[in-house]
């Protein structure tokens, strides 16, 4: 079935989305909005989200994939990105889901910085998920912003010939400094703040839904973040997978751009 | 973005195609239209976000764009009018300009060709009259001996402090000593169909028959790929024949093939900015000065220019 690419939001804050209608013949009571990730990791796994998006249309499960504003085919510059107003631009796509699929449960599944954002826009109890699909979230803002910073100066180490030095130089005398921009994407100020101020501490679930946090058998922390929400009795459980995306590569033919099993590992997760 | 409207459509055969109308609404929008399509697997919104980019900037200044997914790439679904890419492409750019003339009234378009697009936009171009302009950005290279001794010299002399040196120097051994499977391409795919004079006959020829037709021609390099330039050394002999000569050609040192940094990305969008805004409102000085006073007409760019 032919998916539809629609605007929706506040006049002044309208952003971008594609609805993927389900199939009429098998339609379920089921619901997926998908949060993508940041940046250079959003480009990355565009193609990845419209995939898994036409393979839930054809199983009965209407989904609805969005660009949060300023980034994307969303309106909006990145200078623009804060997670106040990602958080709403979440909620108002709920909404339009909501409007489009009446009557269905509705499920996110959130994949990195776009699952952190799903956990902090399902506190607010403006909407309604029954379920959170999170997939390596980012729990911890300043080793996120690291890691963007270290693939950063890889990519220009990779892309010139004679790369400027001056990046991994910077890299090595400021270790912990908040990056103003990383792989093509700009971090506006009020981003870096949130970046610097986001721990695990800063993201307790609430018992208003289920959770589902996947993560890579080697990342600890988000495992002990996991346990410590159940020790506070909220329903989450984890669930250990490894894939073979690389979030912040360009799509070149020698790296996997829509992984069989991350697909399947994902289609599973919404009814397990 | 208040000065703009975005609309995105659906289009083409059996509206396989999907794309976003980016246009002006508080100044009468420019006669030709500016479309940009994908680089490589990138969807419409170009690498690194860029097409989005430059269709605010050209929004900001009255000039109205189209980006859009080819057949098969981003959100479109695969077109079947022909078995081979690049005629299919033709068609999926043919029918951006279908759509676009109808929703904004426009007759003629400027397109923004990057990587593997450039192909694609030439051989759109040289189907179709609708087309003006062309921006063409690290596409068909063929420097000569010099050039290729001066660029392989310099990389040969940073190789060793090179960070990425060691993982590269252990694939170019994999590649030209194993043969593994890993590193050689499947006959047909992510292989060179034509060789490469096939592709300076073909460069050669269809460069011809734009400058013939009047079409506008812009021709980027980046320095990542291509490292130095003394003077339109990307285009070897083609540099100087005669119908070459009034091109726009420049080598843009710090700007990366996948305009990685902000300030490639500034450079990138103020020399295809300028560069398209001019070419969609024709090339008049006085209707520059009189009727966009943002849109930039020096050039004050730290790079090369190499075009005379």
């Amino acid at each position: 079935m032919t998916s539809l690419p629609l605007m929706f939001g506040p006049a002044s804050r309208r952003v971008f989305g594609v609805f993927h209608p389900a199939e009429a013949d098998r339609a379920e009571n089921t619901a997926v909005l998908i949060c993508p990730p940041f940046g250079q990791e959003g480009l990355r796994t565009h193609r990845f989200f419209k995939v898994l998006a036409e393979r839930l249309s054809r199983t009965g499960i209407a989904t609805l994939r969005f660009d949060f504003y300023g980034s994307g085919d969303s309106p909006g510059d990145e200078s623009e990105g804060e997670f106040d107003g990602w958080r709403r631009d979440l909620c108002c796509a709920h909404e339009e889901l909501r409007r489009r699929a009446p009557g269905a449960s509705i499920v996110w599944i959130g994949a990195r910085l776009g699952a952190t954002l799903a956990v902090l826009a399902a506190r607010s109890g403006r909407c309604d998920p029954v379920r959170l699909v999170l997939w390596e979230p980012v729990i911890d803002g300043r080793r996120y912003a690291r890691l963007l910073r270290e693939d950063h100066v890889t990519a220009i180490d990779t892309t010139f010939c004679i790369p400027d030095v001056a990046w991994r130089r910077s890299l090595a005398q400021e270790p912990d400094a908040l990056p103003t921009e990383a792989l093509g994407t700009s971090l506006s100020p009020a981003l870096r703040a949130q970046l610097a101020a986001l721990v695990p501490e800063s993201l307790p679930l609430t018992a208003l839904h289920d959770t589902l946090v996947l993560a890579s058998p080697d990342e600890e922390r988000t495992a002990q973040w996991a346990a410590d929400q159940q020790s506070r009795h909220m329903p989450v459980r984890l669930g250990y997978f490894k894939h073979q995306l690389d979030w912040t590569s360009d799509p070149y033919p020698n790296s996997a751009m829509v992984p069989a099993d991350a697909l399947n590992r994902l289609q599973g997760a919404i009814h397990e | 973005m208040n000065e703009t409207t975005q609309t995105p459509v659906r289009f083409g055969p059996a509206d396989a195609l999907m794309g976003m109308l980016t246009a002006p609404v508080q100044q009468a929008p420019a006669g030709v239209a500016c479309l940009m399509f994908n680089m490589g697997a990138n969807h419409r919104v170009g690498p690194r976000r860029i097409n989005v980019k430059l269709a605010h900037m050209l929004a900001a200044r009255g000039v109205s764009s189209l980006r859009f997914d080819l057949g098969g790439v981003g959100d479109s679904d695969a077109l079947d009018t022909s078995p081979e890419l690049l005629t299919r492409a033709v068609h999926s750019l043919q029918a951006a300009m279908d759509v676009a003339e109808r929703m904004l009234g426009v007759r003629q378009f400027a397109i923004v060709g990057m990587c593997s697009g450039v192909e694609h936009s030439m051989a759109a171009a040289a189907a179709d009259p609708r087309v003006v302009a062309v921006s063409l950005f690290d596409g068909f290279a063929f420097p000569e001996r010099r050039a290729r001794w001066e660029r392989n010299l310099r990389r040969a002399l940073a190789a060793p402090a090179h960070p990425s040196f060691p993982g590269k120097a252990k694939r170019w051994l994999q590649r030209h000593f194993l043969r593994s499977h890993s590193t050689t391409p499947l006959p047909g795919f992510f292989a060179e169909k034509r060789t490469p004079d096939d592709n300076a006959a073909w460069f050669s020829t269809t460069l011809r028959g734009l400058v013939e037709r009047k079409v506008a021609v812009q021709l980027l390099y980046s320095g990542s790929l291509h490292v130095c330039d003394r003077g339109r050394d990307q285009l070897g002999a083609l540099g100087r024949e005669s119908y070459t000569q009034g091109l726009q050609y420049e080598f843009m040192a710090e700007v990366d093939h996948t305009v990685c940094t902000e300030r490639g990305q500034q450079l990138f969008l103020k020399s295809v900015g300028d560069w398209v805004t001019d070419r969609c409102f024709g090339a008049s000085t006085e209707r520059r000065s009189q009727s966009r006073p943002h849109a930039g007409t020096e050039h004050a760019m730290p790079t090369t220019w190499a075009a005379p």
